[in-house]
């Protein structure tokens, strides 16, 4: 009994220890990437200010854990979302930036989220 | 004339499987037809429970020689088995030898998006706090005194939610169990929305489960392409014992991730992955054979086996709610403990669940992307422990 009590001592142990070694990890790698990003989008940004005014530019301002960059979105996802943006202006997309994409907080009716709700689960 | 043509048919009947049956296969027998009927009407599991069943109901058939279990007792002669064996001793092999589920694992590495969890790394703590359930039910194994330590391992580890883990572990460690442990695992696979849900509502308050976790930021493609290199990095310096399952796991995932290789992560996802669930299913289903059956105490195992199995399943979720409950508190009440059931692994229903009650308590919550989190961690977990268990009682 006392041999079983030591294995599930240190099993929880290690699978803690290995997880969060794993964490840790994530933590540092996601931080150079980031950063690496950052000095990227830094460098397109210039580029993008030399050509303003020319048609759409897209480019992020912010860091990367900022819900207001745009990295980590697809460049299809970043496309349709000026190309809606422009549609909604009725505009040709000349000299159209969208220097931000940030996800806005609940503001829909109840009954729309209900219904979408309903919507979703009968899907999953 | 007369005499001759009575010999013949004497001689047939008695050489036909129906003089051959005992009741011990007609139980089995009945036990698979079960299992069939829950797989095609009730829909458990069904692209397990078919296979899995069917293999029950053919290797308890007699006189078939698809399965000859006389084979693999110790100890076991490979070349006895190749030049004897009949078609599911062969496919067996892939079991014995630990093929199998590793390469299931690689298949659902090729499914699993692991964005969720490095967007939000904290929840593989919660992946790892519902591995308690299977060393917990490892003591509660060994205090009833009828299993060995292998044996207790074995059963334990169907706390993981993970039916390939507790395959492959049970094949390494107790090959005689693998028959009751498997479909044990993958039962209450089946059954996590009925299991689940009365614990995480009975270990939470209404406010805790109304929690709204804030936007997971997006994840971007090196993230992604990085994850899996690293994680087979430190688990198989850590436990090399589970580099089997973890490196064949981040290896699909690394297919779906690096975006170069689509006709392999294709394949991975389907053609493999359902081939070997058939030769997997089949073969574990005909392990259950009348002669395991009459062993002395099997029986008595065989019960114990599935309640211990609740147990360790429901320990595992609980104790993923409460690890949960500790992050609610220290996040200051940013964290929903819901997600913390989905450390079991079991994936996707396990997230599901924790979506579902989560948006009875608040119809506007979608907690289905954060509990995604600890769910996959809880894969990787519960081959770490299984890794852990085979390491010292191997």
């Amino acid at each position: 009994m006392k041999d079983a009590l030591n294995l599930a001592i240190i099993g929880t142990t290690v699978v803690f220890a290995s997880l969060v070694l794993i964490i840790i990890c994530i933590k540092i790698y996601t931080a150079i990437v980031a950063m690496i990003n950052n000095r990227n989008n830094k460098s397109i940004n210039k580029n993008n200010d030399s050509d303003s005014g020319k048609g759409i530019s897209v480019h992020s301002t912010t860091n990367v854990n900022s819900s207001s960059s745009l990295d980590g979105l697809s460049p299809e996802l970043i496309a349709v979302i000026t190309a809606a943006i422009a549609a909604c202006m009725d505009s040709s997309g000349a000299g159209l930036q969208v220097k931000s994409i940030k996800r806005i907080g609940h503001n829909t009716p109840i009954w729309n989220v209900a219904g979408r709700n309903e919507h979703i689960l009968s899907k999953i | 004339m007369w005499q001759a043509f009575v010999n013949a048919i004497t001689k047939l009947a008695s050489e036909s499987g129906f003089a051959n049956i005992t009741y011990l296969n007609l139980v089995l027998i009945s036990i698979a037809l079960v299992f069939l009927y829950l797989a095609i009407v009730k829909n458990y599991e069904p692209l397990l429970l078919v296979p899995i069943a069917f293999g029950m109901l053919i290797a308890n058939l007699p006189l078939g020689g698809l399965m000859n279990p006389s084979l693999w007792d110790d100890p076991i002669s490979f070349e006895a088995i190749l030049h004897e064996g009949g078609l599911l001793d062969l496919l067996y092999l892939g079991v014995k030898l630990g093929i199998y589920p590793p390469l299931i694992f690689l298949g659902i590495g090729a499914m699993t998006d692991f964005g969720p969890l490095i967007a939000n790394p904290k929840s593989l703590l919660l992946g790892a706090a519902a591995q308690f359930g299977i060393f917990g039910t490892y003591i509660g194994a060994m205090a009833l005194g009828i299993f060995t330590p292998q044996q207790a391992g074995s059963i334990s580890i169907i706390g993981g939610a993970d039916g390939p883990t507790a395959i492959w572990l049970t094949s390494k460690l107790a090959p005689e169990l693998l028959g009751p442990i498997a479909l044990a695992a993958y039962s209450y696979m089946a059954l996590v929305p009925i299991i689940q849900p009365p614990i995480m509502k009975a270990l939470t308050t209404k406010k805790e489960r109304e929690v709204v976790m804030q936007q997971l930021r997006p994840v971007s493609k090196t993230e992604k392409i990085l994850f899996p290199i690293i994680v087979t990095i430190i688990v198989v310096l850590i436990i090399p014992s589970a580099a089997p399952l973890v490196a064949m796991l981040m290896l699909g995932n690394l297919f779906k991730e690096c975006g170069v290789v689509e006709r392999l992560s294709d394949t991975a996802q389907n053609a493999l992955t359902n081939i070997i669930t058939i030769f997997l299913g089949l073969t574990v289903g005909a392990t259950a054979s009348a002669d395991k059956l009459s062993q002395p105490g099997f029986g008595l195992q065989a019960l114990s086996i599935i309640l211990l199995g609740l147990i360790a399943f429901s320990v595992g979720t609980a104790a993923g709610v409460l690890f949960g409950k500790v992050m609610y508190k220290f996040s200051g009440g940013k964290i929903n403990p819901l997600i913390g059931s989905a450390g079991v692994s079991a994936v996707p229903m396990a997230a599901r669940v924790s979506q579902v009650v989560g948006q009875k308590a608040n119809p506007q919550n979608f907690l289905l992307m954060h509990a995604m989190g600890p769910n996959v961690a809880g894969v990787i977990g519960s081959a770490v422990a299984a890794g852990v268990l085979l390491s010292i009682l191997g």
